[in-house]
């Protein structure tokens, strides 16, 4: 997929989305949330990236998105994965770690080879 | 999709990409800020770092704000194209519902599109396309008018054409052409009797064609390209010489001699000359230079001429006709009466072909717009059946459009549907015209159904399309009286319906009775030809030809002795009766001859000219040609005996009047060292150009003193004509393996397809006529059924208070016939005055001729009647308790 090898940190930040999306509908502050939790704060600098991602994502068709109305009386828009977007969070998760697993291997220090 | 616990949907928030961006954005940044708020930032504070932990808000919100925009447009683009979809998919279903009504509609436009479309293929390809050469509106064909024969488009002198040649101006190129027989024996060793034509080595040039392998004759100077090399077609080429890659430079047997190939055509092209050509040869022209005598009088060649860059056709024809006055000056012996006549090449050859192409155009036009009012017809009917419905969705908020759309879009499926079908019919009907016309239109190569006529054929679907459709689709969305959807009884609607149909029903019996007065005029010109007598019998008659190639057959004596021999041999085959040979057969063209008689003084002008054949006594019998006076030739005509000629009637009656012509001396040809010819016979005259064309003088010398290398045979037959022809084939080979048969046929054949002036005209419009009657006979039927339904309480209430069912099926057919008779008179009187139109066409019949006029009328009374008969029956049987009851 040399089109996203070029977009490394936009395809990255599409995998994450995804990948929070998994647990179930969230709206787009819950997901900056939870990626700034899980990654400690190192992969989502700027929040506000999350949404030109979260809209191309829905105009791709692999999330979905709804208006309701929060237990506190807000109205915010809730995104979950679609059955597209399931299936690409699979094949976007295996070729994710064969590329970690490849950028590991050259950089580790050479006579581990085994 | 389910949201989280707790968050209840929120169905009506806007949908517009806009407000929902930033809606999204001040619900993150409140959010945002609500929680640092309650970790104990400042709440000023609190906003500051909210908005820079997000990024730029106005930015990010424009992103998104495209991304939606984009998403939105495609699935708007989606859903409309989905709606449209399954509106054409319920139209398709409510179509299957009534598979007679839509199999119906679907073979009407099928038929009048593949008609419609067959012949303006044909049209195309005779009169439209354009020829396949480079600059071809600068090509011309040029002829030379031979008024004394009455003749536009006559064939050349090489005198003449030289002249020509050298001092015009106007034209940058000249090449002359004329047809030659070519006996060529292929690598099998087959010996093909095809056709050649001898060419002006300028003429590949003037065209613009490139050799598809070796060279084309290349035009140095004036001096023409002479020898023996040929240029071969593709056809000849691949289907004779295995598309052998090697053949140029190589010889082939051809007339029984060797000629070396040097080049061979592409596969477009085509011979500028009808007819298909087998191979180009070097020309011969000059030699009849040599002899001035002969060098303006022998009216041979063909010609094509290129105009120069930026000269006009009226120009080229003023400067041709210029220098033809300035040559009959100077020649008015030869030349008094002789003109240039420059044509397009486009538009040569096919003068007496357009006219009849564009009637046939006219007629089959008439066709699909019968057919069309006739879908209209049923269209309407169907509407009508769902005038609730649409009154229905009307009130529901429909729009007309909406409405009409749907009326519009079934005649579209239809005639979709139909359009598929009728190229499939173009293809059939191109493929039996191209067989059946063969010997009756030029450039039949040239027709096909492609993609101009697949052009064609949606065009015409559209057409169909709007004119079935407009008109009920009009009458489903004018509002009823009422304005609302009560349609039970619909009387607006029912008047106003009655009258479209009525218009429907009138104009296609106006319609129908154009062609059928057309076919009808015609065809008592089809009769009238065949009473006319052919002066000959054709039946039981083969003819074939045995071209001898000059290579061997050198002399006269030669070319004699095997004509003698072939004649004698095919006489001793079983099954012929009798054989006779000759220089041309009836139906082709007639050579001409000046004529002195002697004793009578020289007419004023040019001598007069008659036509001449050459024959031996057996022919006149074969063909059953009667004798008048007089002896036919015999053996006691010898070569080297005193030269006799027989005359047909109408020479004798022309130049000798009431006294006989026996003994009688004539001259032909112009020069005084010509023998006199003794008359020593008068013959029948026979219809020799078909039957339309009168019997003009003619004379026929004895084979004997006057062989000719390409003679014809004619041979009476009692048994099967194809043994006796196979017969004659081992003969012919027999005594010369090089020697072909060239055009078998029965003479019979010969006459029939013959261009019989009006024969193809009427085959088209009796055929069309017929078919016009029958859907105009079927409009009325559907006219009346609906009527008669329509009125059925009405019919009912009149019966239970007395009316007779006589009456009732008097008065249901005079409904049908006042429809059918408006449109008969409109149809007439169209008639009458476009009838100059096919005058040209008709043979012994005046345009106006009253008989036919009644006769149409007549029949179509008559079929107007037999439509309304079922449904009237139907109506003076209608049971009032039950009709009223309901």
């Amino acid at each position: 997929m040399p089109a996203r090898d070029l977009d490394l940190v936009r395809g990255t930040v599409d995998l994450l989305v995804l990948k929070t999306l998994a647990v179930g509908p969230l709206h787009g502050y819950a997901i900056a949330g939870l990626i700034r939790d899980r990654s400690d704060g190192e992969l989502l600098v700027q929040e506000g990236a999350l949404y030109p991602a979260l809209h191309r994502l829905e105009a791709k068709g692999l999330v979905e998105a709804e208006w309701g109305v929060t237990p506190s009386g807000r109205r915010a828009r809730y995104y979950s994965l679609t059955r597209a977007g399931r299936s690409e969070l699979r094949a976007e998760s295996a070729t994710w770690r064969r590329y970690v697993e490849a950028v590991a291997k050259v950089l580790e220090p050479s006579g581990s080879r085994s | 999709m389910p949201l989280p616990p707790g968050v209840r949907p929120d169905p009506w928030h806007s949908k517009r990409p806009d407000s929902d961006v930033q809606a999204e954005i001040a619900f993150h940044l409140e959010a945002k800020i609500e929680q640092l708020v309650a970790q104990g930032v400042p709440a000023d504070r609190a906003r500051e770092q909210a908005v820079a932990e997000f990024g730029p808000v106005a930015a990010i919100a424009a992103d998104c704000r495209d991304i939606d925009t984009h998403r939105q447009a495609r699935m708007s683009r989606l859903a409309s194209f989905r709606g449209f979809w399954l509106e054409a998919r319920g139209t398709v279903r409510h179509l299957a519902r009534t598979p007679g009504f839509t199999a119906l509609a679907i073979g009407t436009f099928g038929l009048g599109i593949g008609a419609t479309a067959a012949v303006s293929s044909l049209f195309d390809g005779v009169v439209v396309k354009p020829l396949p050469y480079a600059h071809v509106d600068r090509l011309v064909r040029v002829w030379e008018t031979n008024r004394a024969e009455g003749q536009q488009e006559g064939q050349l002198t090489i005198a003449d054409f030289r002249d020509w040649q050298r001092a015009s101006k106007a034209f940058d190129g000249f090449a002359a052409l004329r047809h030659r027989y070519a006996v060529i024996t292929s690598t099998s060793g087959e010996v093909v009797p095809l056709m050649g034509l001898e060419v002006s080595a300028r003429l590949f040039d003037l065209l613009g064609v490139r050799p598809h392998l070796g060279q084309l004759f290349r035009d140095a100077d004036e001096s023409e390209h002479r020898g023996e090399a040929v240029v071969l077609s593709y056809a000849t080429w691949r289907d004779l010489f295995g598309a052998d890659s090697g053949i140029v430079g190589r010889t082939i047997r051809l007339n029984a001699a060797d000629h070396p190939v040097i080049g061979v055509l592409p596969p477009d092209f085509e011979s500028p000359l009808s007819g298909s050509i087998a191979v180009y040869l070097a020309n011969d022209f000059d030699a009849l230079l040599r002899d001035p005598g002969r060098s303006r009088r022998m009216h041979f060649l063909s010609a094509v001429a290129r105009l120069a860059p930026g000269v006009t056709l009226e120009a080229g024809r003023a400067e041709l006709a210029t220098l033809g006055q300035r040559i009959a000056a100077a020649n008015p012996e030869t030349n008094r009466g002789h003109e240039p006549y420059p044509v397009p090449l486009q538009d040569a050859g096919i003068a007496g072909t357009r006219p009849t192409l564009l009637l046939v155009l006219g007629a089959v036009l008439c066709l699909l717009l019968i057919t069309c009012t006739n879908l209209a017809n049923l269209a309407f009917a169907r509407a009508l059946g769902r005038f609730r419905e649409f009154a229905l969705r009307r009130a529901l908020g429909a729009g007309r459009w909406q409405i009409a759309r749907q009326v519009l879009l079934e005649q579209a499926i239809l005639a979709a549907v139909g359009a598929v079908l009728g190229l499939g019919i173009a293809g059939l009907l191109v493929r039996l015209g191209k067989t059946a016309l063969a010997s009756q239109l030029p450039r039949l190569d040239r027709v096909a159904v492609d993609g101009r006529a697949f052009l064609v054929v949606l065009v015409l679907a559209a057409i169909a399309t709007v004119v079935s459709g407009l008109v009920p689709a009009l009458l489903a969305v004018r509002p009823t009286a009422s304005g609302g959807p009560e349609v039970k009884d619909r009387p607006g609607l029912t008047r106003r319906a009655v009258r479209a149909r009525h218009i429907l029903v009138s104009v296609q019996a106006a319609l129908a009775a154009l062609l059928l007065v057309g076919a009808g005029l015609t065809a008592k010109s089809l009769l009238r030809l065949a009473q006319e007598t052919l002066g000959f019998d054709p039946d039981r008659v083969v003819t074939f030809r045995v071209p001898l190639p000059p290579a061997r057959y050198a002399d006269q004596a030669a070319v004699r002795g095997t004509t003698t021999q072939l004649l004698e041999r095919f006489r001793a085959i079983a099954g012929v009766v009798r054989a006779g040979a000759a220089y041309s057969l009836p139906m082709e063209n007639v050579s001409t001859t000046s004529i002195r008689i002697e004793g009578q003084p020289a007419p004023v002008g040019p001598p007069p000219e008659v036509g001449y054949n050459a024959a031996d006594g057996d022919y006149f019998r074969t063909l059953g040609i009667p004798l008048l006076r007089g002896r036919l030739f015999g053996p006691e005509d010898r070569p080297d005996g005193r030269p006799v000629i027989l005359v047909n009637q109408a020479l004798a009656r022309r130049f000798f009047g009431g006294r006989s012509p026996i003994g009688a001396r004539l001259k032909s040809g112009p020069n005084d060292r010509d023998p006199w010819l003794e008359i020593v016979g008068v013959v029948g005259d026979i219809r020799r150009q078909g039957r339309a064309v009168a019997p003009v003088p003619e004379l026929y010398y004895p084979l004997a003193q006057d062989p000719t290398s390409e003679p014809t045979f004619a041979l009476q037959v009692t048994g099967e004509p194809a043994a006796v022809l196979r017969q004659a084939r081992l003969v012919i080979a027999s005594e010369d393996a090089d020697l072909p048969m060239s055009a078998p046929i029965s003479l019979a054949r010969v006459v029939s397809r013959s261009v019989e002036g009006p024969t193809l005209l009427a085959g088209v419009l009796i055929g069309f006529g017929v078919l016009a009657v029958v859907i105009a006979a079927v409009g009325i039927y559907g006219l009346i059924s609906f009527l008669v339904a329509e009125r059925e309480r009405e019919i009912a209430v009149r019966l239970a208070v007395g009316a007779t069912g006589r009456r009732v099926l008097v008065e249901t057919t005079r409904w049908a016939l006042r429809p059918a008779a408006a449109g008969l008179v409109g149809g007439l009187l169209l008639a009458l005055a476009s009838s100059s139109l096919v005058t040209g066409f008709l043979y012994h019949v005046a345009p106006a001729d009253p008989g036919t006029y009644v006769l149409v009328a007549l029949v179509l009374l008559m079929t107007a009647g037999l439509g309304a008969l079922i449904p009237s029956i139907r109506a003076s049987r209608v049971e009032p308790a039950a009709a009223l009851k309901e």
